[in-house]
């Protein structure tokens, strides 16, 4: 299973997390309640925060004319078989390892996530303002109308004494870790395909050179230089040394390899790789390299110096653009590398 | 113009002398007065005492709670005097609470307040408290401040040398301050010597209900018991109680109970006694007593009559009972925390003595007896008597502890407090009271720890201390710290009936058990209504049951007819509240009781008898919402006979 298809699994099965805490929570603060009074609402019920805390919102709102807070709502039999079927699918998604899909997925999740939000402000919004007629208290808002009991979205805010608070729980908390690994699926996918084009690369140049070697692959947009802490991000001058113990050392230039190499303090050297310019992302043998230094090809560390696998492919640039052509040797020499 | 300037410097350096020596001469004539005393007893709004005191009501029958250092009053527990205010003792479920074997007594006299121990230390689980005239022995729950049990002590009269707790709460003690014919019958007065017995009651508690049980009676002779304290550490195993009147006087006790220079502290081991009874060498007596429990879970009390008691006659029992000589009609029979001194306060002496309880351990073991009475031997003072503290004041009553080797002890005579060094019997400081101090407390004092941070002095007489309130005047407590050398007095307030004697316990052991409502779906009370739906009416012949619940604001039902003259009607009324602090109260017009004050999830019962035809309201009486006023219903009353049907509603369904 690819790194991927986990982020994607993970984020699904995050979301069952609904089933296990609540999805929000209001709390209400008033100086004559000095433990707070509460509400978690779950995926599928209400629940007191503390013991009895709905019964005592409720004789305190009926005052005002509010409703008791339902027992049940439709809303808590739909809730959970969309996010059973959402967990469903996130999970054959993750299977499937299809790159689109997972942001699919995430989409599906933010238009649901919305709507359901939407839903919770309309109930919202119906509580604080539906009231009844012969409700013993009435107090008016500033305009003279009458006042209303709406808690808040999320946030705080001030219901005549009492502060309302609504904040998310962590069934919500997860539930959004969840959509924000299927949009790291999405993003960690691409680059498993750059990877792997990369590999694949350098193992067809492997067998073409006959030699057995471990380079690396560049991560390009991510992998930064050696020399210079640079993000690597030209495939057509990238750079790289293999020691003799196996790690890899990799530059955005050449010419930070060949910087690197004049005071090299590190196990010996086995191979020096340099990125072909006719094939970008291909790294080459730099012993066996052509190089060319023309200001036509501006290279990242502004040595204007390039290199080829092929002395055609160098040929063939050369007449486009003038430059020095150079041999490993002489390169060596240039960058008074020993 | 140098001159001039040197008079004025001269009369600078005059006026700040006067201002430093005056200063000093404040703080030397007022002691406490000019410091921080304000500040020490000072607890900001908001913010809750460091320690509870429970302070004995005395006279009131009653037990107030207050909150040192702040001495604010919070909750006065109903204990043996009825109080209409919460109902006790008028509402059905408690009225069982006040029997006894003379028929309910709706009154008592509580003196000594105790609270339960583990391992010598205060637990905060229970406080115990006697009641001295028909004689009982209550235990307050102090999760939910509530007397949940009073048992009465047979045999006993005058209740006094009760009620100390031993170390683990193994027994609770009742020793009789007057000795009376046993069993009661028909005899002369005169007849008083060697008829009259003086019975010490072992009460067991059991651990986890806290229900006492008459364990056993030592039956001791005829003297005056006074107070009592049981041993701790090493002397765990013993109770000490004092004794006056060993001149077995009838009459005239002031003169003729004060003859003998030398009274008894008895020491009883109750170690010994647990053998006997587990060994069946006891004799069981027919008598008569009344054990009444609250049962939180019914919220009703029941009352069982006991008929039997087992008895321990110590002159049969060698090494049951000693007799340690102390001077002059001990009152106070004190245990210092380590277990090893037996303070005696020889009430009409000016000195104390410190029984050892090593020296009396060996004295009993070499039977190194000064005679006997009525078989109980008697040890050598000069064996037994580990020092004396001389010159203290006059009349020493009381003494209690710190955690630094201190004794405190009060003086009635001369009205002061008196703190003096255990092992060394030194004079250490001295401090007046306002006026005639009885008991004196220090939270934890009667345990191996106390919290010897704070002494509360009880008064027995204020006379010009406080605003004149005609001929009756409040008692007093005075609050003294004790954390330094000498005491400083730092608060000084008015009590509840007789402020006779007090515990204490840090606040922090107490307060995180609470009870803060009951809960309804746990009310078992065979009465109860646990939702509107489920409030009715019922009749049955002229008896009614109305059952009724309230929640705010309003009663369910809150309008009913077909009620009678005649009637007998009862209203069950539960409390369908479920949160804290919203008690309802109930009254309805011309009910001959008091109100209900029902807390939430609990349920209580009035009986009205409706005498005139009309329609009756009834209310809430406590404030318990916005629309408290509005909580309120009818009862329509047609004549005898009327053929008004039963109907009930809350509007109108």
């Amino acid at each position: 299973m690819k790194r991927s298809q986990l982020y994607m699994l993970v984020g699904a099965i995050l979301l069952s997390g609904l089933f296990l805490w609540p999805l929000w929570n209001i709390t209400l603060e008033a100086p004559q309640y000095p433990d707070a009074i509460g509400m978690d609402i779950h995926i599928n019920k209400f629940e007191d925060a503390n013991p009895n805390d709905i019964k005592n919102i409720n004789i305190m709102n009926h005052y005002v004319g509010m409703k008791d807070i339902p027992e049940t709502i439709p809303e808590f039999s739909i809730f959970p078989k969309v996010a059973l079927g959402m967990i469903i699918l996130g999970v054959i998604i993750a299977f499937i390892g299809k790159r689109p899909l997972y942001i699919t997925w995430f989409a599906l999740m933010l238009v649901l996530g919305t709507m359901a939000m939407y839903d919770f402000y309309q109930w919202e919004y119906d509580y604080g303002h539906d009231l009844k007629e012969n409700a013993a208290i009435k107090f008016t808002d500033d305009k003279g109308q009458p006042m209303a009991y709406q808690p808040p979205l999320i946030g705080s805010k001030m219901i005549l004494n009492f502060r309302a608070i609504s904040m998310p729980r962590p069934g919500a908390y997860l539930m959004f870790l969840g959509m924000a690994l299927s949009v790291l699926a999405f993003i960690k996918a691409k680059k498993e395909q750059v990877s792997i084009q990369a590999v694949a690369a350098l193992l067809v140049m492997g067998l073409i050179s006959g030699c057995s070697f471990d380079p690396q692959p560049i991560i390009y947009g991510q992998d930064a230089c050696v020399y210079c802490k640079m993000t690597i991000v030209d495939k057509q001058h990238s750079a790289q040394v293999v020691t003799n113990t196996g790690k890899a050392f990799k530059y955005d230039a050449i010419e930070c390899m060949l910087n690197d190499l004049k005071e090299w303090e590190r196990p010996e050297v086995k191979y020096y790789l340099v990125a072909d310019y006719t094939n970008p992302g291909q790294l080459a043998d730099a012993i066996n390299a052509h190089y060319l230094i023309s200001e036509s090809i501006p290279s990242p560390m502004g040595e204007f110096l390039t290199a080829f696998e092929n002395a055609n492919d160098r040929l063939e640039t050369m007449e486009d653009v003038s430059g020095q052509s150079l041999s490993w040797t002489e390169l060596k020499a240039e960058f008074d590398v020993p | 113009m140098k001159i001039k300037m040197h008079i004025l410097f001269k009369a600078f350096v005059i006026t700040a002398l006067l201002i430093v020596t005056s200063c000093g001469q404040r703080g030397n004539q007022s002691g406490a007065l000019s410091s921080n005393m304000a500040e020490r007893s000072f607890v900001p709004p908001g913010e809750h005492d460091e320690y509870y005191a429970f302070i004995s009501g005395g006279y009131s029958g009653q037990l107030s709670v207050y909150g040192l250092p702040s001495g604010r009053l919070f909750r006065v527990v109903p204990v043996f005097s009825v109080d209409a205010e919460k109902g006790y003792g008028f509402n059905e479920e408690t009225k069982p609470m006040l029997n006894t074997s003379f028929g309910p007594v709706p009154w008592d006299d509580a003196h000594h307040p105790d609270l339960s121990q583990t391992n010598g230390k205060v637990d905060g689980r229970w406080c115990f408290i006697n009641g001295n005239n028909t004689p009982r022995i209550a235990r307050i729950s102090l999760s939910s401040f509530e007397t949940e049990e009073i048992i009465e002590i047979p045999n006993s009269a005058g209740n006094h040398s009760s009620s100390f707790v031993t170390e683990n709460t193994e027994y609770v003690v009742a020793g009789t301050r007057f000795s009376v014919p046993v069993p009661q019958r028909d005899l002369p007065i005169d007849e008083y010597k060697g008829n009259f017995k003086g019975a010490l009651t072992f009460l067991s508690v059991d651990q986890e209900s806290g229900e006492m049980d008459l364990a056993f009676q030592v039956m001791m002779p005829g003297f005056n018991f006074d107070l009592a304290h049981p041993g701790r550490k090493k002397s765990h195993g013993w109770m000490f109680f004092s004794t006056y009147n060993t001149e077995e006087a009838n009459t005239l006790l002031e003169v003729n109970a004060s003859q003998n220079d030398k009274d008894y502290i008895a020491a009883i081991n109750w170690k010994k006694a647990e053998e006997l009874i587990a060994n069946g060498q006891f004799e069981t007596m027919e008598t008569e007593y009344a054990h009444n429990i609250y049962s939180e879970s019914t919220h009703m009390a029941t009352t069982t009559m006991k008929k039997e008691v087992k008895i321990l006659d110590p002159s049969k029992y060698p090494g049951l009972v000693y007799f340690l000589p102390t001077p002059k009609s001990p009152h106070g029979c004190d245990v210092d925390p380590s277990g090893e001194y037996i303070i005696g306060s020889g009430k009409l002496a000016a000195a104390l003595t410190a029984h050892s309880f090593t020296k009396m351990l060996d004295a009993i073991e070499n039977e190194k007896f000064d005679g006997e009475a009525y078989g109980i031997p008697v040890l050598n003072y000069d064996d037994v008597v580990a020092g004396v503290v001389q010159g203290a004041g006059l009349g020493p009553l009381h003494t209690e502890f710190d955690a630094k080797g201190n004794a405190y002890t009060t003086f009635f005579i001369s009205s002061e407090v008196v703190k003096w060094k255990l092992g060394t019997w030194e004079v250490l400081d001295r401090q007046p009271t306002y006026y005639s101090v009885g008991h004196l407390m220090i939270p934890g004092g009667n345990s191996q720890a106390p919290f010897g941070k704070y002494l509360v002095a009880m008064n027995k007489i204020t006379k010009d201390r406080y605003l004149p309130t005609g001929p009756e005047l409040a008692h007093s407590a005075q609050l003294y710290d004790i954390s330094g050398d000498k005491m400083e007095l730092i608060l000084d307030f008015p009590t509840i009936g007789e402020p006779h004697y007090a515990a204490g316990a840090p606040a922090d052991l107490i307060k995180p058990n609470q009870t803060k409502f009951y809960k309804l779906e746990e009310n078992m009370h065979p009465h109860a209504t646990k939702s509107e739906k489920d409030a009715r009416v019922e009749r049955n012949g002229n008896e009614v049951h109305v059952y009724m619940t309230t929640i705010r604001s309003h009663f369910a039902p809150d309008n009913i007819e077909g009620i009678k003259v005649g009637d007998k009607v009862y209203f069950h009324i539960t409390n369908l509240e479920q949160d804290y602090d919203v008690p309802h109260g109930v009254s309805m017009i011309g009910a001959n009781t008091s109100e209900l004050l029902i807390m939430p999830g609990q349920t209580e019962t009035f009986i009205w008898n409706p005498k005139k035809e009309g329609v009756w309201p009834f209310y809430c009486t406590d404030f318990c919402s916005a629309l408290h006023q509005e909580m309120q219903g009818y009862v329509r009353v047609s004549a005898k006979g009327a053929d008004v049907p039963l109907k009930w509603s809350l509007d109108g369904e």
